[in-house]
């Protein structure tokens, strides 16, 4: 039984894992079995039987956590000694925390502002162009790449010496006839965080292109034909018929993203860890609980977070049933 | 529910676990290949560990790349002669991994930290295992009475020293130096003379500054400066003062403190001294500190303060680079006030144990021994350590200053005060401030104040 709990050779290991994949399946086919053995099971028994498993497992991986998170949230450094309501004041008062609650505010409104915007606006003019597959790839290329990758490939765009930014600056500035270096953009307070948000922005254009595209696509034929009868012209079309049609999509995806931006962590973490004023609270969450041992200040911010973050899911979920109803 | 269904169910059921199950199958262990080139053991010195065929050892500590292979070449001598498998898997993150997994029950049997407070944080859990007899025996023998405290917790020995590093150097050409007739200087005036004499000499050139200075390390950005001003308070404020304020016993922007901050800012943030090869006084904060040293080889700058380990940058950037006292690079030890008051500032690696069993108490009394000393000097590159059974024909190049400033009586050593402040300070404000010191040009009062603000309470 020891060998396979704490397997330490790739055969136990690879062993651990079929039992795993086993024991899932058992599990599932006893639940079908059981379901299936009465002839005659009412609706609420069958209802039972798939949920049970279901709330064990949501008790146990979702709901123990958040209490235990709650719990040492209102404790000390290592949960020890109960302190109130103080790390929340810390978080609510030092200005360190002001600046990282401001960021994440930033990071949750401009990152679904422009992505859904720059995702709308791409979607209506590569509509039913010759090469629209193609122009739609390239746009969506970036989702294909890890956000560590691509805040890595942007920390050399932004790079003072060598950087693409730095180039065009000075480029543009010698079109002026004016000689200047290049400052250090990623220290540079408050542009920096607008450079780590553009990022973020990138990474998502093309994801609400794909969804919004195929809401633009699911407007039904003949109400376009109709809006061209009327004489809408284009721009028209764009504000009175298919934004209208497809409102519930845009505010499913701008929810989603929204939810992306309140959660930046990676690119922060990669391209600045934080320092020179960008930290954000997930960044701010893993500093404190992990490098500094704060688990408490630690605990407080991740409720912060998800505090925040409960309208926002609630509101998508709405949008989505919304949307699925008009489909 | 017909049977179509049920097999459609049962058939996706299988699909995504064996998808769950495959992506959950990474994280690789040590490698444990066998050098052919770690020549003959003599494995007379490893007769008292026994027999240990079969038994395993699992090491976690934060050298990877380069410095795990020599690491791993070391264990192996240990693996041939007592059958043990040692697994070392090697992490950046020990500091804030090793907690977790501590917490979460799944410590390694030997975890190497490199910040006494770490030590002091470990055993508060309760769950490091005091150093066994043998391996305390080898302690007491072979380590200096400084660093038994350091690895001791209320008097108790808790962790054994694995190696140190010495960081009052800074770097220079002598190729350079010899070609300018520049001398090394003996004291801290002398120092500041041929800095201006440097700066009179390169006047002419933009790019040519008597120093170069780089603090940026990506998410370690700024460690570097630490370094500098925690030179300066032993140098000008004493190593009793030093020791009060790593503890926080005087507050950290202590007017003595200021002075000392004071006077290494008469080379830092003086434009016509840095920044050799890079820029202005601001592009300090975004030099990283691995390129600082090419300049002295270049010739636009000729002088860099720097630990000891910087020798693998200049190995690994440009192997022709001769490191030497008549060479491309070589260092001096940071000169105090007058010719006879030497300071040095060093760290070091100490490993602990989550476990008692026969074996790890046995590889515990390896890792505080002799063989074990000789073996990390041979095999890792501008390496020393503290254990003073080791053959010093081992030590090559400037570790051989290194080892010889280390365990000189008339040296005052102290720790790295970085590691020994909080972490929220030794890693957190303390780094960040000495960056903004820098690139926001905040003046000496303001980054000391804003750090001692940043103090944990109660700590």
């Amino acid at each position: 039984m020891d060998t396979i709990l704490h397997p330490d050779t790739n055969l136990t290991k690879l062993l651990a894992m079929v039992l795993a994949v086993l024991l899932f399946v058992g599990v599932m086919a006893l639940v079908l079995f059981l379901t299936n053995l009465p002839k005659r099971m009412p609706s609420w028994g069958v209802a039972i039987m798939f949920l049970t498993p279901t709330i064990i497992l949501l008790c146990f991986g979702l709901l123990y956590p958040t209490v235990m998170t709650v719990r040492s949230s209102f404790y000390g450094r290592d949960g020890t000694n109960a302190v109130g309501f103080a790390n929340y004041v810390t978080i609510f008062t030092q200005p360190q925390f002001l600046q990282v609650l401001l960021n994440t505010i930033l990071w949750t409104i401009l990152v679904p502002l422009f992505s859904t915007g720059i995702g709308l606006v791409y979607a209506v003019l590569v509509d039913r162009t010759r090469f629209e597959k193609l122009e739609k790839a390239l746009l969506f290329l970036p989702m294909a790449i890890s956000m560590v990758s691509a805040s890595i490939v942007w920390k050399f765009v932004y790079d003072q010496k060598v950087g693409l930014l730095s180039a065009l600056y000075t480029g543009v500035a010698r079109l002026f006839g004016q000689h200047v270096v290049a400052p250090q953009w990623l220290m540079s307070a408050p542009i920096n965080t607008f450079l780590l948000i553009f990022v973020m922005i990138w990474l998502h254009a093309g994801y609400s292109m794909t969804i919004l595209s195929a809401a633009i696509k699911a407007i039904p034929e003949d109400l376009v034909e109709a809006s061209r009868l009327d004489g809408l012209n284009g721009r028209q079309q764009f504000f009175y018929l298919t934004i209208p049609m497809i409102r519930p999509a845009i505010l499913v995806v701008t929810t989603t993203v929204a939810m992306g931006g309140l959660k930046a962590f990676d690119v922060v973490r990669t391209m600045t860890a934080g320092n020179y004023g960008t930290s954000v609270i997930a960044n701010e969450f893993y500093t404190q609980s992990f490098q500094y041992q704060n688990a408490g200040l630690g605990a407080s911010l991740a409720v912060v977070m998800f505090i925040v973050v409960i309208p926002l899911i609630v509101f998508n979920v709405h949008q989505m049933r919304k949307s699925q109803e008009v489909r | 529910m017909n049977k179509g269904k049920v097999a459609k169910g049962l058939a996706l059921a299988v699909s995504i676990a064996t998808l769950v199950g495959v992506a959950g199958c990474g994280s690789s262990g040590g490698s444990n290949k066998s050098d052919s080139e770690s020549s003959k053991v003599e494995c007379s010195p490893y007769k008292k560990y026994g027999d240990l065929s079969g038994k395993k050892i699992s090491v976690y500590t934060l050298w990877i790349d380069q410095d795990a292979d020599a690491i791993t070449k070391v264990f192996n001598q240990f693996e041939s002669c007592t059958g043990a498998k040692v697994e070392h898997e090697g992490s950046r993150d020990v500091a804030s991994q090793l907690p977790v997994r501590v917490k979460a029950g799944s410590a390694p049997d030997i975890a190497a930290v490199s910040q006494p407070g770490m030590i002091k944080t470990m055993s508060a859990t309760g769950k490091v295992k005091p150093v066994p007899k043998d391996a305390a025996e080898n302690v007491t023998k072979y380590y200096s009475k400084d660093w038994q405290d350091y690895s001791s917790v209320d008097g108790k020995l808790v962790a054994i020293p694995l190696d140190a590093n010495v960081k009052s150097f800074v770097w220079y050409s002598p190729k350079k130096f010899k070609e300018k007739g520049y001398t090394v200087p003996q004291t801290w005036d002398e120092m500041m003379d041929l800095t201006k004499k440097i700066a009179q000499d390169t006047k002419n050139d933009p790019n040519t500054k008597p120093w170069s200075v780089g603090l940026e390390g990506g998410a370690d950005s700024g460690w570097p400066g630490t370094d500098w001003l925690e030179d300066a308070v032993i140098r000008f404020a004493g190593g009793e003062t030093y020791s009060k304020w790593a503890s926080h016993e005087i507050p950290f922007n202590d007017p003595q403190i200021l002075n000392a901050f004071k006077e290494i800012g008469k080379i830092v943030k003086n434009a016509a001294y840095v920044n050799g090869g890079f820029g202005d006084v601001q592009s300090i904060a975004s030099t990283a500190w691995q390129d600082a040293g090419n300049p002295l080889v270049e010739g636009t700058s000729y002088m860099m303060h720097m630990a000891l380990f910087y020798e693998n940058n200049y190995d690994s950037s440009n192997p022709d680079i001769k490191i030497a006292p008549d060479g491309d690079a070589w260092a001096f030890q940071m000169p105090g006030k007058d010719k006879d008051t030497k300071s040095m500032l060093g760290g070091g690696n100490f490993a602990m144990a989550f476990s008692d069993r026969p074996e790890v108490q046995q590889f515990q009394a390896f890792l505080a021994s002799p063989e074990f000393a000789n073996g990390y000097v041979k095999f890792k590159k501008s390496a020393i350590t503290p254990n003073s059974g080791i053959d010093t024909n081992n030590l090559k190049g400037l570790s051989k200053l290194a080892y010889s400033s280390l365990t000189d009586k008339g040296t005052t050593f102290r720790f790295d005060a970085s590691d020994l402040m909080p972490s929220e300070v030794g890693s957190g404000s303390f780094w960040k401030q000495m960056i903004s010191y820098f690139a926001q040009d905040k003046s000496e009062q303001e980054v000391l104040d804003a750090i001692e603000q940043s103090w944990p309470k109660g700590q």
